[in-house]
């Protein structure tokens, strides 16, 4: 693996290969101690963050479900009250789809697709590394915001003029839309650099016709979200406007 | 004693097919066909799992080796294949035909129609019943009356948020956007009493934002109308007077309408036949004299967040109020 | 060990994000209160305004709360929609920006701009036409309007205070402190009871 490169590369074909190994690692090895964890790049390591965080939030996400199916368990029940109830039923819905479901399939890709497509990194790891923090830090906000019982309550779908300036009161709101432009942002970030990476880094001689099919699945996948999270974005980036900068786009 | 028991399960489930909300409870034109329509999607649908099934099973026991062997087998295997996907297309195409002819000829009855305009706010429903110059005879609140095989015409509005009407027996859903006047037609086919709900999330009390709708004949719903129409009955008793004079002095009269005393407020519900109603707090309590006694006295804890005050009122009147509404049939 | 170590560090790093996050959640946390507690409302009645009827100081039970009425977002949203329930708008202006009576975004407050003259003035009413509207709204709601009213013509954004409206808006929305844009000091220099400058 390491020698099929030589040719290519003018600087390396002099080398003798323990020489060549040591640069190599150098190159991509990640760096010990707190700083190389917060700055690690490597499509693995990266990846294997996202689908932990990603079970994490299947798991409170799955929390909130049971604490539901408690309150609906007979009618009338005074387990929850239902300004909490709105609160868990808005978290689980928002935690299932954006930080869990769509997390943890571009995190799978993220790790296999270049694996299988025969390159060391993902297109772009700084960006994925990025979209890394993004999706964390909005998922915390979210959760915090919950335990602090400001979560939005709104429900997942945020329609307005429910989720509006008018009748929406509070940071609640906010705080949904805030997160939602993150984890779009994150996802937005892994979706492109499948693409790329499928379109650009696969191996000497894999044609688009070789590729694997779930390479291909993946491929549709992320295009699906380059097509999809644009529009999202805009609308919670729409409505953040709409609370807090006085717009009028309902 | 397996096969009983399970006997037993399914009829338990057969009851959702009785409750007065059910889209399986079909009494209204509309509903009818909605309802066929589901049948025959969970008909269809049940024979493909069936078929699914059989076939997966059927693979399992398959010895693979010798079909392999043999290229007639392959073939045939391929034939068949091809001959599953162009069923696949023929049913999907078949179901959505199906499912847009449905949609297409939702039948509301013919002849002339009775319009009903329909409120929606945070948490109630407000239907204004407007005379023959289509001028607003009277309001009733969370009871919607309708004569049975009558081209029903609701007029749907809604005044904060996104609500949605829907009588599950009777009709599908219709969205309320604020802002825009949607139409909505029915016809209920045989008496009866039925729950609508609103069916798009509105807030903290969505749960609690039902109404009834009572469906009779042509000739109890004119008694009905005529009663409605009527201003407020004058309080009988000592303690319903007094109750009458603690309504007015107390914020009370501010958002309520009483016609035929001074008490015109319109953000709450109108409540000049309130006695008459099934039920107080938009489907939340059945109307006694005790509930509405209750609900007076601290509606925030038997509905959190709604917009009714707590209004401090001492034991004696609140006594004389919840009988002052109680007798307003 | 090496690995253990990190993992402590990835724990670490983790939690001092989530604290930090918290601390600034919780400045602006805004808890609701859908039930006045009816001791508490009837502690609210007994504010005292000075004898010239010109500002006075709310119930010890207020500040003991923490003042919720101007705080809350819900409870200064519940003000914005009592303010056309109940006809405010009929003289003050849909907007606030005065009619028959007097604006409350032009920086003059006739009666000073404390709370507890604010809820006075709704209360039991002002001379040349304010109505007294203590038979037609609840202690509560009355704190409540007022709290919004005092948002409305504050100087200092609240992030706290109501958005825009859904209809249109002539002036700023409540969040952005419309009365610090519209002021206008008029011919006569202000009392300084009748309120702060911007």
């Amino acid at each position: 693996m390491t020698k099929k490169q030589d040719a290519h590369v003018p600087l390396d074909v002099d080398l003798p290969d323990a020489e060549l190994e040591h640069r190599l690692r150098q190159t991509w090895t990640t760096r010990p101690g707190f700083w190389g964890m917060i700055a690690v790049v490597d499509h693995k390591l990266v990846a294997r963050r996202y689908i932990v965080t990603a079970f994490l939030f299947l798991i409170l996400g799955g929390l909130l479900a049971m604490a539901m199916r408690l309150q609906l368990a007979r009618p009338e029940a005074r387990f929850i009250s239902p300004d909490r109830y709105n609160q868990i039923f808005t978290m689980h819905g928002t935690t299932m789809m954006f930080l869990f479901a769509v997390p943890v399939m571009e995190a799978m890709a993220a790790y296999f697709v270049p694996l299988m497509v025969g390159t060391r990194n993902i297109a772009f790891p700084r960006l994925n590394a990025f979209s890394y923090w993004m999706f964390l830090f909005g998922g915390l906000l979210l959760w915090v915001a919950f335990a602090l019982d400001s979560a939005p309550d709104v429900g997942w779908f945020a329609y307005v003029p429910l989720a509006g300036p008018q009748y929406g009161p509070g940071k609640r709101a906010d705080l949904w839309a805030q997160m939602i432009t993150f984890t779009e942002v994150a996802a937005l970030s892994v979706a492109v650099e499948i693409v790329v990476t499928v379109f650009k880094q696969r191996a000497p001689g894999m044609s688009l016709d070789r590729i694997p099919v779930f390479v291909w699945a993946m491929l549709v996948m992320a295009f699906l979200v380059i097509m999809a999270m644009p529009a999202i974005m805009f609308s919670s980036t729409t409505l953040i406007l709409d609370r807090l900068g006085g717009h009028a786009f309902l | 004693m397996i096969p009983r028991a399970s006997l037993f399960l399914l009829l338990l489930l057969l009851t959702g097919c009785t409750n007065p909300q059910s889209a399986l409870n079909a009494e209204g034109s509309s509903a009818l066909a909605l309802k066929d329509l589901i049948l025959l999607i969970v008909l269809v649908c049940t024979l493909i799992w069936l078929a699914v099934v059989g076939f997966l099973l059927w693979s399992l026991t398959r010895r693979r080796e010798a079909a392999r062997q043999d290229p007639q087998t392959e073939r045939r295997m391929r034939r068949s294949v091809y001959t599953a996907l162009a069923i696949t297309a023929l049913i999907v195409a078949g179901l959505t035909l199906a499912s847009f002819n449905a949609t297409r000829h939702l039948d509301a009855g013919e002849g002339p129609e009775v319009v009903i305009r329909v409120k929606a706010q945070q948490w109630w429903w407000q239907f204004t019943y407007p005379n023959a110059d289509g001028e607003p005879a009277f309001q009733s609140a969370n009871e919607l009356h309708i004569p049975v095989g009558r081209r029903i015409r609701l007029e749907l509005e809604a005044l904060d948020v996104v609500h949605s009407l829907w009588i599950p027996s009777l009709a599908g859903k219709l969205d309320m956007i604020p802002g825009r006047k949607n139409i909505l037609t029915l016809q209920a086919l045989r008496p009866g009493t039925y729950r609508g709900q609103c069916a798009e999330f509105c807030g903290l009390q969505h749960s609690h934002m039902a109404f009834a709708v009572v469906a009779e004949t042509a000739a109890d719903y004119q008694r009905w109308w005529l009663a409605q129409a009527a201003p407020a009955s004058l309080p009988q008793t000592e303690e319903a007077r007094a109750g009458q004079a603690v309504f007015m002095a107390k914020p009370c009269a501010a958002c309520h309408t009483i016609r035929g005393t001074e008490a015109r407020g319109s953000t709450g519900p109108d409540l000049t036949h309130v006695g008459s109603r099934a039920t107080i707090g938009a489907g939340l309590l059945e109307r006694t004299r005790g509930s509405l006694a209750a609900w007076i006295a601290d509606p925030q804890t038997l509905k959190p967040g709604n917009n009714m005050p707590l209004v401090p009122l001492s034991s004696d009147e609140l006594r004389q109020v919840s009988a002052y509404l109680d007798a307003l049939k | 060990m090496e690995r253990l170590g990190s993992i402590k560090l990835r724990i670490a790093a983790g939690a001092g994000a989530a604290i930090a996050l918290a601390v600034g959640l919780a400045y602006m946390r805004v808890p609701r209160q859908y039930r006045p507690d009816p001791p508490f409302t009837a502690a609210l009645d007994q504010f005292r305004l000075m004898p010239n009827g010109i500002s006075g100081t709310p119930p010890e039970a207020y500040f003991a709360a923490g003042k919720p009425y101007e705080k809350t977002a819900f409870d200064l949203s519940q003000g914005k929609r009592l303010y056309s329930w109940f006809g405010c708008a009929a003289c003050h202006g849909a907007e606030g920006t005065g009619g028959k009576g007097p604006s409350f975004v032009d920086g003059w407050w006739l009666y000073g701009p404390s709370m507890a003259s604010i809820v006075g003035s709704i209360r039991d009413g002002r001379p040349h036409g304010m109505p007294a509207f203590k038979s037609r709204m609840t202690s509560d709601e009355i704190w409540q309007l007022a709290g919004y009213i005092k948002a409305l013509g504050a100087y200092s954004a609240s992030v706290n205070a109501p958005g825009r409206n859904d209809d249109k808006l002539g002036r700023p929305a409540e969040n952005r402190a419309p009365a610090a844009i519209v002021f206008d000091q008029g011919p006569t220099p202000m009392h300084p009871d009748q309120g702060p400058t911007p």
